[in-house]
Formats: structure tokens, sequence, C-alpha cells
């Protein structure tokens, strides 16, 4: 992807800042050198699920114990 | 490796944060875009879970459709799953390996994998993921198994309920089917038929019928049409017994050249053995034609206009819906149209009562009475199980119009600076001939996306793009005027030039309504890569 940069900068400390620009170009940054987004979907769709939830269990579940266990109770 | 079943364990893993690994492993397969799956015979257990940790289920249902399908069980595979060891198991698997047959099961038990799809725990699919996440994909030009599995849910249940219902020859779907697309298009009438093409032929016999007052036109009727197009167009014009007069396009847009059509009627003028009927536009790759021109000049000389709308199901020119602009418009539900069924399938559109009778009465051999018909017909009803199935996907028609938009949105941004590609111009680029009428927004629903390869380049880039693993298509190699059938049968007018250049350097993209940016990016970087 071509991008245009610019030197842009305040180098010399001075009392009053003198902002400066220089020269305009184009730089060819292959594809794989751009830093894409940072992709956010699945924390927001985990966290928009855990919203619903009022009680998250406090210790590691057997869940399919569990499960079994309760269809044991509810069928003899 | 795009499918991915999550098993009962894992998912209750993630949905109560009880394990980082599977948490971690999931945000993954969200971000990347993957499709999701559970089984509904997972759904008690989950369930019971939810009822215990007082999950508001409501609300837990509108986050989770956003990214989970359920798929069903059949009963077969109930008794197949009974030969395993693990019926429940088996179950899950066997149901997810008829929908994704290449997917991928994330569980921590694997006897699973005796169902024959691969497994993989949370911990063994991140490793995999990073690995398999950017490139050696296969890009097709349409995934309609992809669609498929996208409103499957919905798809299955209108499959089940009407093979149940047993009313397979005109029943209540194809009328509700009618009087949605009805409504959609602001028409009056629609008329469901078993193929595009049949729509073209039963509003050409029916236009015969009321104009002429006989079966069919003759061979001096001509109808104006355009050479570059599928055959069916042409094809339904000698059906009906008239002459296909060929009219050159307008390459910028690849639809029949307004101005040619009026060249074409001026010149016959003083010709008293011209009978010029009428002209079938074809908003070509779901590009409205140019609608205010074509009218009026048939207005000027009292010809009708059928609109094909083969390729352009919720396509507007000035706000109407393509087809309710001329006395008809003709629709084709093929599998990989805008809005495809699970077969052949069409419908006319019209807001002429006498035109909707005979065509209702041609589709069922020609009467109003199957057993002592008027005219000569057609067995061309829309079959039952399409129509609900078209009813299915008919929610989604602009939803997925708008996907098709904004794929070639970024096609036009980034293509339009590659050297020796011309891009499709659209509606919103085109200059209305109206400007007092015409609104300037984009009517064009990119059934295709067709750019032209200049230079004889177009077959190369094909197999580049190819060898890239990206499915193009040629849409169309031959114009009609150069196939057989059409000799001694059709005439042109005056040069066809434009058309026959489009043939040689067509070529249209991948434009899948679910596709991803990322794949429409890797797209574009292929193009790029070769020297046009």
């Amino acid at each position: 992807m071509k991008v245009k940069a610019v030197i842009d900068g305040d180098a010399i400390k001075l009392k009053e800042p003198l902002h400066f620009k220089v020269k305009e170009f184009e730089v060819d940054i292959p594809d794989d050198y751009i830093q894409k987004e940072e992709k956010t979907e699945g924390t927001n769709f985990l966290e928009s699920l855990w919203g619903t939830i009022r009680q998250f269990p406090e210790k590691n579940i057997d869940w399919k114990n569990e499960w079994y266990k309760h269809s044991e109770e509810k069928h003899g | 490796m795009d499918s991915f079943l999550i098993d009962v364990n894992i998912f209750l893993d993630i949905v109560f944060r009880r394990d980082t690994r599977s948490i971690i492993c999931f945000e993954r397969l969200v971000n990347l875009g993957k499709e999701l799956y559970v089984t509904s015979s997972m759904l008690p257990i989950l369930d019971y879970f939810f009822t215990k940790y007082k999950v508001n289920k409501k609300e837990f249902k509108k986050h989770f459709v956003t990214k989970f399908k359920i798929i069903t069980s059949t009963g077969k595979e109930g008794y197949e799953a009974l030969e395993y060891k693990d019926s429940e198991d088996a179950l899950i698997a066997l149901a997810f390996k008829r929908v994704c047959p290449m997917g991928v099961i994330v569980t921590n038990d694997k006897e699973m994998e005796s169902c024959g799809l691969p497994v993989y725990s949370p911990e063994e699919l991140l490793a995999v993921l990073r690995d398999v996440s950017e490139g050696g994909r296969q890009i097709p030009i349409l995934d309609l198994k992809k669609q498929y599995r996208y409103i499957m849910e919905e798809i299955e249940d209108a499959l089940l309920k009407t093979a149940a219902d047993a009313q397979y020859i005109l029943g209540p779907q194809v009328k509700e089917l009618e009087d949605k697309i009805a409504k959609y298009l602001d028409v009056k009438h629609c008329i469901g038929a078993s193929s595009g093409t049949e729509a073209l032929v039963l509003s050409l016999r029916a236009l015969a019928i009321k104009l002429k007052g006989q079966e069919y036109f003759d061979k001096a009727d001509e109808i104006i049409t355009t050479p570059f197009t599928f055959t069916a167009t042409g094809d339904a014009i000698l059906r009906a017994g008239a002459t296909p007069v060929f009219v050159d396009i307008d390459l910028a847009t690849y639809n029949i050249d307004p101005s040619k059509i009026e060249e074409y009627l001026k010149s016959t003028i003083r010709n008293p053995q011209s009978k010029i009927r009428g002209i079938i536009p074809v908003h070509l790759y779901g590009q409205p034609c140019n609608m205010d021109e074509i009218m009026k000049i048939a207005k000027e000389y009292n010809l009708f206009v059928l609109e094909d709308v083969a390729q352009a199901f919720g396509g507007t020119w000035n706000g109407k819906k393509l087809g309710s602009v001329g006395v008809a418009g003709t629709f084709s539900f093929f599998p990989s149209k805008n809005l495809g069924g699970f077969g052949d399938g069409g419908m006319v559109s019209t807001n002429d009562d006498e035109l909707a009778e005979l065509m209702r009465m041609l589709l069922k051999h020609g009467g109003k009475d199957k057993y002592n018909v008027e005219h000569i017909g057609y067995n061309a009803r829309l079959d039952t199980l399409q129509a609900a199935i078209l009813l299915a996907k008919f929610k989604y028609i602009d939803e997925f119009n708008e996907r098709r938009r904004k794929i070639a949105e970024i096609y036009n941004h980034e293509l339009s600076s590659v050297h020796g590609v011309v891009i499709p111009m659209n509606h919103s680029t085109i200059q209305p001939c109206n400007k007092a009428t015409s609104q300037n927004h984009d009517g064009h629903v990119y059934h295709q996306y067709t750019l032209r390869v200049n230079n004889g380049k177009r077959d190369a880039l094909q197999t580049h793009l190819k060898e890239k693993g990206i499915s193009t298509m040629v849409y169309y190699p031959v114009p009609l005027h150069k196939m057989k059938v059409f000799e001694g049968r059709c005439k042109l007018s005056g040069s066809l030039k434009d058309s026959e250049n489009a043939v040689t350097e067509v070529l249209s993209l991948p434009v899948e309504p679910l596709q991803t940016e990322d794949i429409t990016h890797e797209v574009i970087k292929s193009i790029r890569e070769l020297k046009l």
C-alpha cells in the first residue's frame, strides 16, 4: 500500500516551539507490515452473553455428570 | 476450516467463565468470522444450567442468535446414532457432519472423532488457528452452502412444514410469495412461474394474445433486445413466435443503449413492412437500464416494454423497483440469483389485469379450467416447495443486496486506479437523462461485479486468479447474434461492436454477500499482483 508521509516535528528545543513541515513524499509499505485494527468482536459478544447471567458458579463443574444426575433424579 | 461445533462442556465453560483457554479460543473464532454451531439436542442441557444460574434467557437468546446456528438432527440420524458407543455425542456429530462436512468439533471428548470429523480441544485449536487464519483458502464466486447455513433454521422449518403439509401444487406458499413480492415491488400482480425463462415466454405469449388477438407473434413482429445477455432473453422471443432485433449495448453499463434503440427505430420508420412491437431491456448484472429513456422511446413509438429483471431483484430506477416500470417484469429464482431458490423458479410482475389473467391461464395449460382450456398453454407453475424456500430467503433480500453493494464499493474504491482495468459504472455515476425526476442513488444490486480487462489480458488475469484459488466467471463469452440458434432468426441493428468487445473483456469477480472484507481485499491484492 502506498501512503503519503510527511517529515513533521519540532526537534530543536526552543522557548516557543517552532513547528515545521518539510517535503511530502510517498512510501510503499508492504501490506503485511500494516497494523490492522485489533478485533474486539469476540470480547464484545462474550460480554453481551455474560451480561445476561445473574449468578456465575464459583468453582469448576463437571457439567455432564451434573446433567446426568439431574436427569436421573427427574426420570428416576 | 470455517465451521465449528462447540460441544456442551466447552460451551458451558465459555458461557459461565470457567475456563480461560476455552474463552480465548472462542474469542478468536468470533474475531476470525468463523461459523459457530450447537445442535438442538444440546439445548435441554444448556437450558438446565441457564435456569440454575438465573440466566435471562430472553436476553441471552437475542445475543446468541447473532453468532450461533442451531442444527436439528433427523430421525434417520437418530437411528444411526444408536449404533455408536455414546449415542448422545453421535447425534450431535452426525447432524453437524451433514450440514458442515468440512467442519471441526471443539470438545475435550476425543471419542467424538469416531463420527468422522476432526476433533480439537480449545488448546489444540488455538495453535492451529494461528497457522490457518491467513492465506491458502479457496474463494468462490458465490457460496450457496454458506448462504444456506446462514439462514438454515428458517429454511429447514419451511421445508419440513411444506413437505408435511403436502399441498405441493400451487399451495398457499405460492400465493403468499406472490402477494409479498407484489407489495415489495409496488405492483398489482405477481405470478409465480417455473423459471425466469418461462416467465419471459408467458409474458410474451400473453402480450401476443392481448395485442394481436392470436396465440403467438408472427415472424414479422420484431422485439428489440440486447445481444449481451443470457440466451433465455432472445430464446423467449423466438418461442413466442417473434423475431429478436439485437441492438448494441453501452459499454459503460453493459446494458442496451437507448440512443441505439432510437437509431434503429428511426431507420425503420419509412418501412411499411416493419412491425416493431416492443423492447426487452435486461438489467444485466443487477444494473438498472436507463428506464427514463427507454420508456420515453416506447411511448413515442407505441411499443411495449417488458423488463428482464432476472439478475436485478431489489434493484431500483428513480426509486421505483425494477419490474414495476414497464408493462411487466420477469424474474428468475435460479439458485445463484440475488433471490434464488433450491432449483428453478421465476415470477412475472405487472399492473395490467388482463395480462395477469392471461398468464395465470397460460401457466396452467392455457385455461382457467385445466380440463377445458382456451389457449396453447404450458405446465409452468412455481412449485410450492420453491415458494416456501423463497419466502424464507425473501426476508434477507435487502440485507444481502446491501452486503453486495458494500463489497462492490470496496472493489470500486481499490480497483479504480489499477491500470488496464475498467470498473463497472454504477447508477450513481451515470448522468440521469431527466435531471428533474432522476434521483442519483445507486439502484444497482450487483448480481455480478463485472469489470473489463483491457489489452487482451482478461484470460491471463483469470488464470492468475485461479492459481490463487480465486474463482471468476466470464458472463457471457458469446453474444446472442453469434449463436447458431439465432442464425437466420434474428435481425441486427447496425454494428454490435461494443457487445463483441465486451465478451472478450468482461470478468466477474467473487461477490458472495457473506464474504468478509478480508476476502474482498485478498481478491484485490491478487489482481494488483499481475501487470495489466
